[in-house]
């Protein structure tokens, strides 16, 4: 019902603002200089047409009706908002964040007492508890709305029944504890690594890993007045877990002749036991085990070389060598560079070998003149999940010790 | 994983087909389900030795159709794809020779794959996985026939849609045949921009081509800097872009200062050419688009304006 009555207002606002005589915003943006998203004249231009344009196009027009300036709405308009709860007077000009109905939103998934099961299609991610768990603990938790011990305690249960233990082999001299150096002596050993997968039974997966050592870090780092028992057992957890993810991290390593001038090594890591090489199980290894202190030497050595490699002609990174330029991969991969050039005692990113100027050149050119928003390659349309991905890769690059920083448009 | 032994694996391959068609997103079924594969193949000799898990071509055959049944309404499941990657790189990997009369079925199996992602681009030409795995192929298979074939592909792509930046990504695996450390020769590079202006001239808006054109000349810059090919390479390059904009002011009574990236484009060759004037109207064109024409930029264009200030200083 509110998002049918929020469409009819937005749609009579913009039949009435045809007609009347407000100060339209792209004379706003003339006088003062800023960027306005849904300015008519910064609409994506093109003198061919084809696919992308048509699909683009669309876009823009399904987008125009939500760019309308609140002070210029009528009195009947502002009064349908303000019943909505999205803004706070006649006077706003402001629409405000729906912090209790996002909470409850966020609740339906952890329900623990009154058992409340997502509906069938949800088999798709039947894999993915972790994440599921993740995305709303860690909503719930920049709303400040996080839910009861019980349910906390729930979690943690529920995730350390997604872990795993696997067979690996590992160097005999890989310790937590210590930096050594993995090519002294190829001697392994079978040993019992493990980590968190997408559900009871299931392998352990880099990116439910990440997620179950997200959510259990949020807990365990829960102010230990308020939720004493939760943070207690989800650090408990990790403690316990540290040794076995850093020998399943070390056995999905996929060593390579670099595509260097020297043709030393690089290594890649797979998401999973005989699983794809991508740039996502790098950072995703990097940043669990930045967190849990288990970011050996072994585990680094080759790594920030194959990540460089991911850099395309574009400035971005791909998935793999090669490939596409792509939002969520460049996020990945500088996320991995930084968490890697600071626990190398680099001085900043580009002493990675990273082309930092490209990067932030295809960076800024991925927010979208009409729009706002952040597309995820070049060409292709707008995505909210973009603001996240790109939005964040700019910022990282905002932490960067050179003085080369700036924020977005 | 300490999962009970199957003694008939037959069957658990039946249930993990089954199981599949509920959730093909559950990577822990398909990655058993490999495993029933591999203890169900012989491999052709008792001494046989691979990195590569071999699968006897009958599995092979079956799980790729397998894969294309369930992959048709899930393009973008990463499992399915890496199915049919695993399933292939034991084959795959064994070509090493070019001539395409000796490797009679792999070479086979290898057309048909081209073929089935070509069908998967038809729907989508945009699919990261699709593109991917097509890559992977090209790579791993080295066939000097298959790179020159690519090209033709990739250039009835950009027919159909001149911005279909898959396209263009996929050209630039192409033309450097898959490798980053090996020099990429003047030569090429300055076939490669008569291309790439040829498609420009097309719609002056696009981005793509004008970063492929600013990429082919900044390797270049990083090569041979300063070489008199390079100088020629640059003012070539240079005259090219200013008759796009020129031809498309013409053309369209427009500004051709709205084709931002054409813009962009040549503030970056002006800063690579790096004399006092080159450098002053990069500042200038960096201040109108940071000005007018590129306000949603404005805050990257104003710092590009200052740094190529100090260089000019």
């Amino acid at each position: 019902y509110q998002y049918i009555s929020i469409t009819y207002v937005l749609y009579s606002v913009l039949h009435q603002q045809q007609h009347n005589t407000t100060i339209s915003k792209s004379i706003m943006a003339e006088i003062t200089g800023n960027f306005v998203p849904g300015t008519t004249k910064y609409k994506s231009k093109y003198t061919v047409v084809n696919q992308t344009t048509s699909l683009q196009q669309t876009t823009e027009t399904e987008c125009a009706p939500f760019f309308i300036s609140i002070a210029s709405l009528d009195p009947n308009s502002k009064r349908d908002l303000e019943r909505l709860g999205l803004i706070q007077d006649e006077n706003s000009t402001n629409i405000r964040l729906l912090r209790k109905k996002h909470a409850a939103y966020l609740r339906r998934p952890l329900y623990f007492k009154n058992v409340q099961t997502l509906p069938g299609s949800y088999i798709s991610l039947d894999s993915s508890k972790p994440w599921i768990i993740y995305w709303t603990l860690h909503g719930l938790d920049l709303l400040d709305d996080l839910p009861d011990e019980d349910t906390l305690i729930g979690i943690v249960h529920t995730l350390e029944a997604c872990w795993s233990n696997v067979n690996v082999k590992v160097n005999v001299n890989a310790k937590v504890n210590e930096k050594v150096n993995v090519n002294d002596g190829n001697e392994e050993e079978d040993a019992l690594g493990g980590g968190f997968g997408g559900g009871v039974g299931q392998l352990p997966h880099c990116a439910t890993n990440y997620a179950a050592v997200n959510a259990l870090s949020i807990i365990a780092g829960c102010d230990v007045g308020d939720y004493p028992d939760a943070a207690k057992l989800a650090l408990d957890l990790l403690k316990r877990k540290r040794d076995s993810l850093l020998k399943w991290f070390l056995s999905l390593r996929y060593e390579r002749k670099g595509d260097n001038e020297k043709g030393s090594m690089v290594c890649g890591y797979r998401m999973q036991h005989d699983g794809e090489v991508d740039v996502r199980a790098t950072y995703c290894i990097c940043s669990v085990a930045s967190l849990l202190n288990i970011l050996t030497s072994d585990l680094m050595d080759g790594m920030m070389e194959h990540v460089v490699e991911c850099q395309t002609f574009e400035g971005g990174f791909g998935g793999e060598p090669f490939a596409e330029a792509h939002g969520g991969y460049t996020f990945c991969a500088l996320g991995a560079l930084q968490i890697l050039t600071k626990a190398k005692g680099m001085a900043n990113l580009e002493q990675s070998g990273m082309d930092f100027v490209a990067l932030r050149n295809w960076l800024v050119n991925r927010q979208m003149g009409y729009e706002g928003g952040f597309q995820g390659r070049c060409n292709k349309l707008v995505d909210g999940c973009y603001t996240f991905w790109v939005g964040s890769a700019i910022a990282i690059l905002g932490l960067d010790g050179t003085n080369q920083q700036f924020d977005s448009g | 994983m300490n999962f009970p032994t199957f003694d008939i694996p037959e069957r658990a391959l039946e249930l993990t087909a089954l199981c599949l068609r509920f959730n093909p997103a559950n990577y822990t079924t398909w990655w058993f389900r490999r495993q029933c594969l591999a203890s169900l193949s012989t491999p052709p000799t008792s001494d046989f030795e691979s990195k590569y898990t071999y699968f006897s071509e009958n599995f092979i055959a079956n799980d790729l159709m397998l894969a294309s049944k369930l992959g048709g309404s899930n393009p973008k499941n990463y499992q399915v794809w890496y199915h049919r990657r695993n399933l292939l790189e034991q084959s795959f990997s064994d070509m090493t020779s070019d001539s395409d009369t000796e490797c009679g079925s792999v070479l086979e199996l290898v057309n048909e794959e081209l073929e089935y992602i070509a069908g998967v681009l038809d729907k989508d030409s945009k699919n990261y996985h699709a593109w991917s795995h097509r890559q992977w192929i090209l790579k791993i298979i080295n066939m000097e026939s298959k790179w020159t074939a690519e090209i033709e592909y990739i250039n009835d792509l950009l027919e159909a849609d001149v911005r279909n930046n898959s396209a263009w990504n996929q050209r630039w695996l192409v033309s450097h045949r898959g490798s980053k450390s090996k020099p990429f020769p003047v030569e090429a590079a300055s076939e490669e921009v008569n291309f790439v202006i040829s498609k420009a001239r097309e719609d002056p808006y696009n981005e793509s081509p004008w970063r492929y054109f600013v990429a082919l000349i900044k390797e270049q810059f990083r090569l041979i800097a300063s070489s008199p090919e390079f100088v020629s390479l640059v003012d070539t390059c240079e005259n090219a872009l200013k008759e796009v904009k020129e031809k498309f002011e013409l053309e369209s009574k427009k500004d051709g200062m709205e084709c931002t990236h054409l813009i962009a484009a040549h503030i970056d060759i002006l800063e690579m050419k790096g004399d006092e004037d080159s450098l002053s109207s990069a500042v200038e064109f960096a201040i109108l688009l940071e000005s007018r024409y590129d306000p949603v930029r404005k805050k990257y264009w104003k710092l590009r304006a200052q740094q190529l200030q100090v260089v000019a200083n």
